[in-house]
């Protein structure tokens, strides 16, 4: 191969990960690590210092998510292209991503397989979504999104909190609580509050990370 | 003192006395509460931290043992090897994340106490010919957290020792919520234990001892009667005044109600 290696920045707080990733990728002549980020803010410094052709971010960070690491970095540099990397594979998460631009959406434990193809792909201006994760994507892609109103009524239900004690905490009226209430169980086909706090759960809507 | 002055002073007495237990056993109930709550705070913080650390760079380390194994000729003995235990590695760590993610589900949302066993039984009989029911009685009741914790805690462990130990046809659990007591009831018709081993056990298994402290910390009533040849049934009673959450937040209300 005569053409110059993709060049990649990793984003990740977990050293031993970041070496395993490192390690990996060592087996592929044409990609090259060129940097390694901890932190969201490192990344972002980092990103306009390398200008690589690929950034592999983890979706938490400590500094705040790797989501919206995704989205300033975009925002500055409209032609990056970013994979997120996550241990969860609830849809709304990788949603998130997505809307954020980034290009690829992979699962922590299954580099070992995917990480290079992928890499390639997102760098040839594919887009790379695991195929679990495109399921749940497609799952739900008819369904109505939460608000972010319901969504912190949600996550307060979650919390184990009363209609009064939500109605408190958010300034808001118990009736209007209950309705946000009742309009999460539909949008999310729940039966009952418990099975509501389940499915936000398991789609990534509140973090269970 | 006349007649009735000693009546009143007993009446009074008396009264004071029920005044004074029922003090006492808003204290116990209140200080249970406050360590349940620290302990489950710990918890949670603990399946955090695992799954933010260990799990993260246990990840970590199968992609650098791969690698390695990747970097030998292909047929040699020590990549097979090597590979096979990076797959056994993975397998691990996707069953320990798994646990993390039960153990914060848990103690997060507590369903009806007879449906968690239900689920619980339908897991374990997976792939036996035991067959397993649960049942509830009387009302429903919301549970405080530490005794819906301690409580399945317990039954959990007596449905996996029926599950594994006593070879049975078919395991019971039985959930009375009664408004005297918060009562579980596991049975079996496996094999039983026999009296002289019983006997001679003093130190019991370790499953075992952690029951009686879980069940102590209830200030629950914990019986264990089984015999060879009668299957075993393992009962645990909550008194009133420690099981039961007289004003549950509305999130926590049973769903089944």
């Amino acid at each position: 191969m005569t053409s110059k290696p993709i060049s990649v920045l990793t984003v990740d707080d977990h050293p031993v990960f970041r070496e395993g990733v490192a390690a990996v990728l060592s087996l592929e002549p044409d990609i090259r690590i060129v940097a390694e980020a901890q932190t969201a803010a490192e990344a972002l410094s980092l990103f306009r210092q390398h200008r690589p052709d690929v950034v592999l971010m983890d979706i938490k960070l400590p500094d705040g998510s790797g989501i919206e690491a995704t989205a300033r970095i975009c925002q500055e540099f409209p032609g990056a292209k970013v994979i997120m990397l996550t241990t969860f594979k609830g849809d709304v998460q990788a949603l998130g991503a997505l809307k954020a631009g980034a290009w690829g959406f992979l699962l922590k434990n299954t580099v070992r397989r995917d990480l290079a193809e992928s890499v390639r792909m997102v760098h040839r201006g594919q887009q790379r979504i695991l195929e679990e994760v495109a399921l749940e994507l497609a799952m739900h892609a008819a369904d109505e999104v939460l608000s972010m109103r319901e969504m912190e009524v949600l996550r307060s239900v979650g919390l184990g909190q009363s209609n009064k004690g939500i109605a408190r905490m958010l300034g808001i009226t118990e009736e209007t609580v209950k309705t946000h209430v009742a309009s999460v169980l539909m949008k999310l086909k729940a039966n009952d509050r418990t099975h509501a706090v389940l499915i936000g759960m398991k789609r990534g809507i509140l973090d269970l990370q | 003192m006349s007649f009735t002055g000693a009546m009143s002073a007993c009446a009074m007495a008396l009264g004071l006395f029920g005044f004074l237990a029922w003090l006492r056993v808003r204290q116990v109930s209140s200080m249970l509460k406050e360590r349940h709550e620290a302990r489950l705070a710990e918890r949670d913080r603990i399946a955090r931290d695992l799954h933010d650390t260990l799990l993260q760079s246990t990840e970590g380390l199968i992609l650098k043992v791969y690698t390695a194994a990747r970097r030998l000729p292909l047929g040699d003995p020590v990549r097979e090897y090597l590979t096979r235990s990076v797959d056994q590695a993975e397998e691990l760590a996707l069953e320990g994340r798994q646990k993390l993610l039960g153990l914060r589900q848990h103690t997060q949302l507590r369903p009806e106490l007879s449906q968690a066993l239900a689920a619980l039984g339908l897991e374990l009989s997976a792939d036996t010919a035991t067959t397993f029911t649960a049942v509830k009685k009387g009302r429903v009741r919301p549970l405080t957290p530490a005794t819906w914790d301690e409580v399945f805690s317990i039954a959990r462990e007596a449905i996996n020792n029926a599950f594994k130990h006593a070879a049975a046809e078919h395991i019971e659990a039985v959930v009375t919520y009664a408004s005297s007591a918060l009562t579980v009831r596991i049975c079996d018709d496996g094999r039983g234990v026999p009296k002289e081993a019983w006997v001679g056990r003093k130190t019991d298994h370790i499953g075992l001892c952690v029951m009686r402290e879980r069940a102590d910390e209830l200030h629950a009533e914990l019986l264990i009667d089984t015999d060879a040849g009668r299957g075993t049934t393992v009962s645990l009673t909550v008194r009133t005044s420690i099981a039961y959450w007289r004003r549950a937040p509305a999130a926590l209300l049973p769903s089944d109600s």
